[in-house]
């Protein structure tokens, strides 16, 4: 066993604290307090420390954040997983067949190439201000990197593995779900995380323009009624869903994929 | 041009302990040629060449490299098309790969499959056709006849390049095979995993009863192992000599290799491959 300390319960969790990665973090803290202190005659928005902790407290007891909180990770995730579903479905297609991939890579070339944030415009014409208007937008933007690892990784399943799978006889279903996934699951998994990423941050940007709703919506709000201490607070709330987001995501990967060893 | 017609006996003393010639046949291919490439690439690599193996003979192919051993044993597994004549094995023609056939491949690492456990890899053949209770039985006999009892939970990564070969060999056996097609399955290997690897597929075959077709390009390998030993020739390749091992069936690593019989045998193939034996 090469990594015996990772095995079983909890042991996904890291067995050391790295105390200097957490100093750097403390004095970049102990810094943007100071600068709001001394700089706060110049800036008069720029929240401290303290006022941002305590505005998170207020907005957290008494004000909306919970619920927004909710529906920001509620639209992200859910979004997430519909457009993993998509990717995964559509890149399977485009990487097994040569005609699929014909017909249809000159195309995904194109429109991955439009920058997500122009989308939303076209997204608010199209729904109005509405919650299916940040679905929509949180799902076609965060599908492409499931699509092209997906592509990529079916495409790149190594002539040696259809060799195998040819000697011994496997079915067109085994030889898809038992060789050509499972090879391009790295590639796959790699995906995925940049899927999450991009979920989270297309849910905030809808939000922000088009649906009157959740962290996004929050931080505009707090933005236009010149509430900085608030506005800091679902900054940092939104940058604490990304981190958590992707630190489990790949705790669970870690833990669940041994056999291929470190992937991501 | 001028290739040695294939006969067999051309070794002085040869034949003393091979299967018998009233063997049944496993396999015949007849007038057989391989072509290559599209277009004016087209090559030409394998040219009439015909060929028999009794059920249960050790045959080694020998030859150069970029002769074609390779190409030949992938149109003998159905893993590529000939571009004439024709390939039996148990009297019914090789179109795609036979059942009864089985490939172990030179490269292991790429032919295992990473995210498998050794049990798990050798139950990828055994899926479609038995419960769960019977392939993992069936996994483990395979990889106790290879001496990885204890090793059937470790990931291919977790083991050394001997031990990955010997799971692909265990996974061959575990489906029962009549004919195992060998490429070169010892070539990355080092000297010593090498020669007790040969040591235990030979044990295996006699166990087993299953016909091997072994390519190698190593003299010394081919003339341990096998009870006939053929060399490919020639642009486009056909058969420069075809002979049956004058070697006992109980072999080993320092005596047999200490033999006349051995030396000589050695001989005659060093004599071959440097273009003494035929034109090329």
């Amino acid at each position: 066993m090469s990594r015996p300390e990772r095995k079983g319960g909890l042991a996904f969790l890291p067995t050391s604290i790295n105390w200097l990665g957490l100093a750097l973090v403390v004095g970049c803290v102990t810094l943007w307090e100071i600068a709001s202190r001394t700089l706060g005659s110049e800036f008069t928005t720029l929240a401290s420390l303290s006022e941002t902790v305590s505005a998170l407290i207020q907005l957290a007891v008494t004000g909306p954040l919970l619920e927004q909180l909710f529906h920001t990770l509620n639209v992200a995730l859910s979004g997430w997983i519909i457009a993993c579903v998509i990717g995964l479905a559509l890149g399977i297609a485009v990487g097994m067949s040569r005609t699929v991939w014909t017909y249809t890579m000159a195309s995904i070339d194109v429109l991955r190439s439009i920058p997500s944030i122009s989308l939303v415009s076209i997204a608010l014409m199209l729904f109005g201000f509405s919650p299916k208007m940040e679905m929509v937008i949180v799902v076609y933007v965060s599908q492409w990197p499931m699509l092209l690892a997906t592509i990529g990784g079916i495409r790149a399943t190594s002539p040696d593995l259809i060799d195998v799978s040819r000697t011994f006889h496997l079915s067109r279903p085994a030889l898809l779900f038992k060789i050509i996934v499972p090879s391009a699951l790295p590639n796959i998994l790699v995906g995925m995380r940049l899927s999450l990423s991009l979920a989270i941050a297309l849910a905030v940007v809808a939000e922000m323009v088009g649906n009157p709703a959740g962290l996004g919506f929050g931080l505009v709000f707090s933005q236009q009624a010149i509430q900085p201490a608030q506005a800091f607070a679902y900054l940092l709330v939104i940058g604490l869903v990304g981190w958590s987001l992707n630190a489990v995501f790949v705790a669970v990967v870690r833990h669940g994929f041994d056999g291929y060893g470190p992937i991501v | 041009m001028t290739v040695l017609m294939p006969t067999q006996k051309t070794a002085a003393n040869a034949s003393v302990s091979t299967p018998s010639p009233q063997n049944p046949l496993a396999f015949r291919c007849r007038n057989l040629s391989v072509e290559l490439g599209s277009g004016t690439a087209r090559r030409r690599i394998i040219e009439g060449l015909s060929f028999d193996v009794p059920k249960g003979q050790f045959v080694c192919i020998l030859g150069e490299s970029g002769v074609g051993k390779t190409t030949l044993l992938r149109v003998f597994g159905g893993l590529a098309s000939a571009s004439g004549g024709s390939i039996e094995l148990d009297g019914a023609p090789v179109i795609g790969p036979p059942k009864a056939a089985v490939f172990v491949f030179q490269n292991y690492a790429a032919s295992l499959l990473p995210w498998r456990t050794a049990l798990r890899n050798v139950e990828i053949g055994l899926e479609a056709s038995l419960s769960k209770a019977e392939r993992r039985e069936r996994a483990l006999a395979a990889l106790r006849q290879v001496n990885l009892g204890e090793r059937v939970n470790d990931y291919p990564r977790q083991m050394s390049g001997g031990m990955q070969q010997r799971v692909q060999i265990a996974r061959a056996l575990a489906v029962g095979p009549q004919l195992l097609l060998m490429d070169e399955p010892f070539g990355a290997l080092d000297a010593m995993t090498r020669e007790s690897l040969q040591v235990e597929l030979r044990r295996l075959q006699k166990v087993t009863g299953a016909t091997i077709i072994f390519i190698t390009h190593d003299v010394d390998e081919s003339v341990f192992l096998a009870d006939r030993l053929v060399v490919l020739k020639g642009k486009p390749a056909s058969i420069g000599l075809d002979l049956l091992s004058s070697l006992p069936d109980e072999r080993d690593q320092i005596k047999t290799k200490e033999t006349p019989a051995y030396l000589e045998l050695r001989h005659t193939l060093y004599e071959m491959l440097r273009g003494k034996g035929a034109s090329a």
